[in-house]
């Protein structure tokens, strides 16, 4: 009754739906909406596909639809895809945002680094937001601490996400957070004020021609979300 | 046609033409919605064209303008192009092939009828509250997804459907080709018209779900709460370009490789000698749709891409000039030491490889990423795809119709009329897209309503040009109805330099062909 | 054919050099060393394709005019060639290289943001640009300042109609000037075609290039990525000073107090 060279369907789709739901929880973005919606759709994909393999007896119609099920899941597998390909290059300043481990190879005294510190405030979000340092002097390696002054400036409870963004790009894998309040969202009552606070260090192998990185924040309005 | 006795009657012609399973009947519904989306597409290239004309804003709102070059765009390659090519194939591969019908012929009904259905969704958002789609025919996000107008959700239903038809006609085409071809017919024996279409569909295939995925990210940002394209929630507006390009990278060799295959079956014809290098044909043609599969970010050159990669997409965008050329090299060699004639689909054939292989050139520069930071959403990318699409594509595909309409409604078109429409559209379309070189080296972005004074001769020139190569196009429909209702009889062979299975059945081919 | 004759029409307005009236036909050469090296690669593949063209286009033309029925020609036989195929897959090959090359050695150029003197943070609106001299508290708004009325035609349009704005972009010559991109809403793009300078400025991330200005001017650009409705209607107008006059408008500046965002 059950043929066999459909098993082989069955268990590469059970190894294919495995694999992009693991990718999926571990690597899509700070909403859980995200991982939640991609992984819903990948498994009705993977059902789809499987509908469609056992009810069909020919074989070129199979490989067919299973190759439109495959790039279409493919497609939403490309989300958390990109993230892999951003983390592990370094490509595109997307900062990965876990924590770094405290201590550092050690301190590289021979050069020094200017770090920049920039804000944006996103679709006029209304708060002040200001770097206490507009750049810091320091070696790769060397542990730095600075702050941002952030201030609601309406009269409602506010939520925020600071999004940090690296240039030159291929320095973000080498900058390494310690502390950063970009790692969750900030709430401000009316009128509250605070400094937010991010400790980090240049990992000393960053590549010697990078003498000045800008860390750019866009701060946006998260409140509707929660 | 013996399948309008069997359908007396007002009533009868509309089951007739809403159940049809047959080839012919379904492929002769692509290219009569085909042809009305043409015009539709080319109605608001003349809205856009007309307020073009002088620097000022004289028609229409800024807001509407944008809603005008989006759905041109949309029309044009998702409802025009696309949809004539399925038509070509739908009737001509059988034929070609020796096949009495295509592989699935109910499906084959589906996937014709949903494109009325999506199109006038499309068509629709243009008068929902908020407009229609105004974001280009590329959506990009942020702009898509937060500023979108309420209408998008529609937009994206339409495109979803468009999609499904493409899927659903792929799976035929190749199932029949694979499947159905006579017997002895081997592969390599095959039309290229059927290898550029077989090629084509695999691509179409890999990509739709593709674009699919993306425009229902685009749904889930707008409204599940998601963020895949928003920085805000950790996603990245740069990650939609990448999927988009993916699916339209691919999307504009899928435009391009059935008129190659057109060409491809016009040209031997009218220099009376096979056509050159057959094998490389298949294999070059192979290769750009490998090809196109690795060289989508060069659309993405400006958004901060790091220099290995701009060098990467440049060397393989670079790569596709040389199965390109070897295309080219190859109709010049089959038309060389030929005996030649010039009936109006050898002129389109003509028009076609000198003006697609211009239009191949600038797109040569455009690979050039450090020049590419100047012609990059400029008027100068606009000049070379119309130049790919239009002299391409579309010449294309007048060069099939003419070629066919003989086998198709057993009449002769008048050579005149045919002349006239191919010298009207060659002067129009080459006076209407030249300029936008010009322009857009000059500076002038694209998608603006509006422009500064030193570009208004070369805009005033467009201009003219768009009226007269729209106003043309009017010859095509007279020449295409009088063929159908009457002419000179044609044979079976219809051109004496014709070879093939589709050229032994009489014309018009009858309902039912090769058993 | 008519794409022939305005294709030549090209060529010799190219040779000739440039402006025509009021209009251009070509890229500028614009006054950066960038902007040379650009604008000489464009003509160095333009010429190229010129010649493929010619070559290529003159071999059909001879057959249409030679290999015709009417004249009583007979069509040949043959249908293939490996030998020739060969050919024109490789030399076209190597000619794609010789192109590669001068690209590769350009990218490799522009890619280069180190020992900058200045940094300027640009951000995107919609519908206008925001300038930030970074490290000082200079800062504003650069809006169009075409007037309504010449947009609607209700008065005579002046000469630099949709290309001008309340407040340039002021740059010092001479200066390496790191240019820090990205946007507020949407995905706009910063462009001025004399500096052969583009690049995306994206909501939430920074986009950096750079540019180093050989002569003092006024050079216009335009917004390069449709950003909503008025697309069209946010210029570009950077005005490049001696490094002293430089100074002095800094000083000047930061004697105001900015509002930096609206």
């Amino acid at each position: 009754m059950v043929n066999l060279k459909k098993i082989w369907y069955v268990l590469g789709l059970l190894v294919f739906t495995t694999i992009s739901i693991a990718f999926v929880f571990n690597y899509s973005a700070i909403t859980v909406n995200n991982r939640f919606v991609c992984g819903v759709i990948i498994a009705c994909l993977n059902i789809l596909a499987l509908v469609l393999i056992f009810i069909n007896r020919n074989k070129m119609l199979r490989n067919m639809l299973a190759a439109i099920v495959s790039m279409a899941a493919f497609a939403f597998l490309l989300v958390p895809l990109y993230n892999v390909f951003c983390d592990v290059t370094g490509l595109n300043g997307k900062l990965d945002l876990s924590i770094a481990a405290a201590t550092s190879q050690g301190i590289d005294a021979t050069r020094d680094v200017t770090v920049e510190f920039v804000v944006n405030q996103n679709r006029a979000m209304p708060w002040q937001f200001t770097p206490k340092h507009s750049s810091l002097t320091l070696h790769p390696g060397q542990l730095a601490t600075t702050a941002y002054f952030a201030k609601n400036t309406t009269s409602k409870t506010m939520y925020a996400q600071a999004i940090p963004s690296i240039s030159p790009s291929r320095a973000s894998k080498f900058f390494k957070k310690v502390e950063c309040f970009c790692f969750t969202s900030q709430k401000l009552g009316p009128g509250e004020t605070r400094y937010l606070g991010l400790r980090f260090y240049l990992d000393p192998a960053l590549p010697k021609e990078i003498k000045r990185i800008t860390l750019a924040y866009t701060i946006f309005d998260i409140t509707e979300t929660k | 046609m013996t399948s309008a006795h069997s359908h007396p009657g007002f009533l009868g012609f509309i089951k007739r033409w809403l159940f049809t399973t047959n080839h012919k009947d379904i492929g002769t519904l692509y290219l009569w919605f085909s042809l009305i989306m043409f015009f539709i597409g080319g109605m608001s290239a003349m809205l856009i064209r007309a307020e073009l004309f002088k620097p000022g804003l004289t028609l229409v709102t800024p807001e509407f303008f944008n809603q005008l070059t989006t759905m041109h765009g949309l029309i044009m390659i998702f409802g025009a192009i696309m949809p004539a090519f399925v038509g070509f194939a739908n009737w001509m591969v059988p034929l070609m092939i020796g096949a009495p019908d295509m592989a699935m012929p109910r499906m084959n009904n589906w996937s014709f009828w949903i494109l009325p259905f999506a199109a006038l969704i499309l068509i629709s958002t243009m008068f929902m509250d908020g407009g229609g789609p105004n974001f280009g025919w590329t959506f990009y996000a942020p702009l898509s997804t937060t500023y979108g107008p309420k209408s998008t959700d529609f937009f994206i239903f339409a495109i979803h459907m468009m999609g499904i038809s493409s899927i659903m006609g792929s799976i035929n085409i190749i199932a029949t080709i694979l499947n159905m071809r006579a017997p002895g017919m081997t592969l390599m024996q095959m039309p290229l018209f059927c290898w550029t279409w077989l090629i084509t569909a695999f691509l179409l295939l890999a990509v739709m779900p593709v674009l699919a995925g993306v425009v229902t990210m685009v749904l889930a940002d707008r409204h599940l709460g998601t963020s895949f394209f928003n920085a805000g929630g950790g996603g990245d507006p740069v990650l939609f370009q990448h999927i988009f390009w993916f699916f339209g990278h691919p999307e504009v060799y899928i435009i391009i490789l059935p008129a190659f295959g057109i060409i491809s079956e016009i040209i031997p014809t009218f220099s009376r000698k096979k056509l050159f290098g057959y094998a490389s044909m298949v294999y070059a043609t192979m290769a750009i749709a490998v090809l196109s599969f690795f060289v989508w970010a060069h659309h993405m050159f400006l958004t901060g891409m790091p220099s290995v990669g701009e060098i990467f997409f440049m060397y393989v965008t670079m790569l596709i000039a040389v199965p390109t050329g070897v295309k080219v090299f190859n109709w010049i060699s089959t038309m060389f030491k030929g005996e030649l004639t010039f009936e109006t689909p050898m002129l389109f054939a003509i028009a076609f490889i000198v003006l697609f292989t211009i239009g191949g050139f600038t797109g040569l520069m455009l690979s050039v990423a450090p020049a590419d930071f100047q012609y990059h959403d400029s008027y100068f990318v606009v000049a070379h795809f119309h130049y790919v699409m239009v002299a391409g594509s579309l010449m294309a595909i007048f060069g099939g119709v003419y070629y066919w309409l003989p086998k198709w409604t057993g009449h002769m078109y008048s050579e005149t009329l045919g002349k006239l429409h191919f010298w009207l559209t060659m002067i129009a379309f080459n006076i209407t897209f030249f300029p936008m070189h010009f322009v857009g080296l000059a500076g002038m972005p694209r998608r603006i309503p509006d422009y500064a004074l030193q570009f208004t001769e070369f805009n005033q020139l467009s201009s003219i040009g768009a009226f007269t190569l729209g106003l043309s196009q009017f010859v095509f429909v007279y020449v295409i109805i009088k063929t159908i209702r009457g002419g000179v009889p044609a044979t079976a062979k219809v051109w004496d330099g014709a070879e093939g299975l589709t050229w032994q059945v009489p014309s018009p081919a009858p309902y039912h062909t090769h058993g | 054919m008519a794409g022939m004759l305005t294709r030549s029409l090209l060529i010799l307005l190219l040779v000739s050099g440039e402006a025509y009236a009021n209009f251009t036909i070509n890229m500028p050469s614009g006054v950066t060393d960038i902007s040379h090296k650009v604008f000489q690669l464009h003509m160095v593949v333009l010429w190229i394709c010129v010649v493929i063209g010619v070559l290529v286009f003159g071999v059909m033309i001879y057959a249409i005019i030679f290999h015709r029925r009417s004249l009583g020609h007979k069509a040949s036989n043959f249908h293939e060639n490996t030998k020739i195929e060969i050919l024109w897959t490789v030399i076209p090959f190597i000619i794609l290289i010789a192109m590669a090359v001068p690209a590769t050695i350009t990218i490799l150029e522009m890619d280069d943001v180190a020992d900058s003197d200045l940094t300027i943070k640009i951000t995107g609106y919609m519908w206008r640009w925001h300038y930030e001299y970074v490290g000082t508290n200079v800062a504003f708004m650069s809006d169009l300042s075409t007037p309504y009325e010449q947009i609607i035609n209700r008065a005579e349009k002046d000469e630099h109609y949709l290309r001008e704005v309340n407040n340039p972009l002021v740059l010092p010559i001479n200066k390496k000037i790191r240019l820090l991109m990205t946007g507020n809403d949407v995905i706009h793009s910063w462009w001025v075609s004399e500096l052969a300078v583009k690049k995306d400025a994206i909501p939430g991330f920074i986009n950096e290039t750079w540019t180093k200005i050989n002569t003092v001017g006024t050079y216009r650009g335009q917004c390069a990525e449709l950003c909503g409705a008025k697309h069209g209607f946010m210029p570009i107008v950077v005005k490049a000073v001696s490094e002293q006059d430089f100074a002095a408008w800094m000083q000047a500046q930061q004697q105001i107090t900015v509002e930096p965002h609206q």
